[in-house]
């Protein structure tokens, strides 16, 4: 199998960046492996992006950077730079539900017991809640321990997905139903909870 | 002949990668995409030279340090799908 060259003309990619995409090309792909670069392009992470009701949200990531977001034709993102500031599509922290000076969750919803729950279609768990009779599989470890911790890991970021559908309901792109769906979904639980630690954990 | 493509003359894009993510702004649109390392590598050799099918499979397993195989293939081609319907690249026919 060759490779071709053309005859340069004014068309053609000048030399030095040709020579720059491949270097480009190599760091892309240097240390990921076979599986890591074909799972990472089998989810196309703007379904995730523009979830539930609202694209043409804007979205804050954890570099700081914000993106203008919507859906292309084609299932990839489009983050375009516009003129309008739409509404910023976020959620809060995982430390935002952790349990306060007096030991509660009080930054969870409450059902209409005045109990802190997460709240999970039409169900409402209490703390003590074992996190794999939410999530199915998962951790045993209680839904409040998973978010009550100073180190987070994905157990934590699904549990503060699930609490950020309800508390921040009006910028937050998924319903609880939809957060438990994507955990559910094996070809999308990971792109999922990258999304979720990257993008809407911001406020 | 297997079909072949290259970057579309015109087509002005400047890329920014973050490990796992790499965003680039078209400039004749305007528009801003993200895509992930795969996808953004796939773009690079079309940036460095017209590819066929074969060519970016064996190019992009040889980046990975593995056999160019079927699997490797057949999740580059909606890759190259998109590109050409973002307008990115043309057939080296057209």
């Amino acid at each position: 199998m060759s490779t071709s060259h053309h005859p340069q003309d004014e068309q053609s990619p000048a030399p030095t960046a040709g020579l720059e995409s491949a270097a480009r090309r190599r760091a892309l792909l240097k240390g990921l492996g076979k599986g890591a670069a074909l799972a990472g392009s089998a989810v196309p992470l703007s379904s995730l992006a523009t979830g539930g009701q609202r694209p043409g949200m804007r979205l804050k990531k954890t570099d700081g950077n914000y993106y203008y977001c919507s859906v292309s034709g084609n299932g990839s993102i489009m983050l375009s730079a516009g003129t309008s500031t739409p509404p910023t599509c976020v959620g809060k922290a995982c430390s935002y539900y952790k349990k306060d000076w007096y030991g509660k969750f009080s930054t969870w919803p409450k059902n209409v017991s005045g109990q802190y729950v997460c709240i999970v279609g039409s169900n409402g768990y209490p703390p003590t809640t074992r996190f794999c009779d939410i999530f199915i599989g998962g951790t045993t470890k209680t839904i409040g321990d998973c978010v009550n911790t100073a180190s987070p890991d994905d157990n934590s970021h699904w549990v503060t997905a699930m609490l950020n559908a309800t508390v921040c309901a009006s910028t937050f792109p998924y319903t609880t139903t939809e957060v438990l769906a994507l955990y559910n979904d094996s070809t999308q639980r990971t792109a999922a909870i990258t999304f979720f630690k990257n993008y809407m954990a911001t406020a | 002949m297997p079909a072949r493509w290259r970057r579309r003359p015109g087509i002005e894009l400047h890329w920014r990668d973050w490990g796992g993510d790499s965003v680039v702004f078209e400039q004749r649109s305007g528009h801003t995409y993200q895509f992930a390392p795969l996808a953004a590598a796939v773009m690079a050799c079309f940036e460095e030279h017209d590819r066929s099918l074969d060519e970016l499979t064996f190019q992009i397993a040889l980046d990975l340090g593995s056999a160019p195989d079927n699997e490797i293939r057949a999740a580059l081609e909606p890759i190259v799908s998109e590109f050409l319907s973002l307008g990115w690249i043309e057939s080296t026919d057209a």
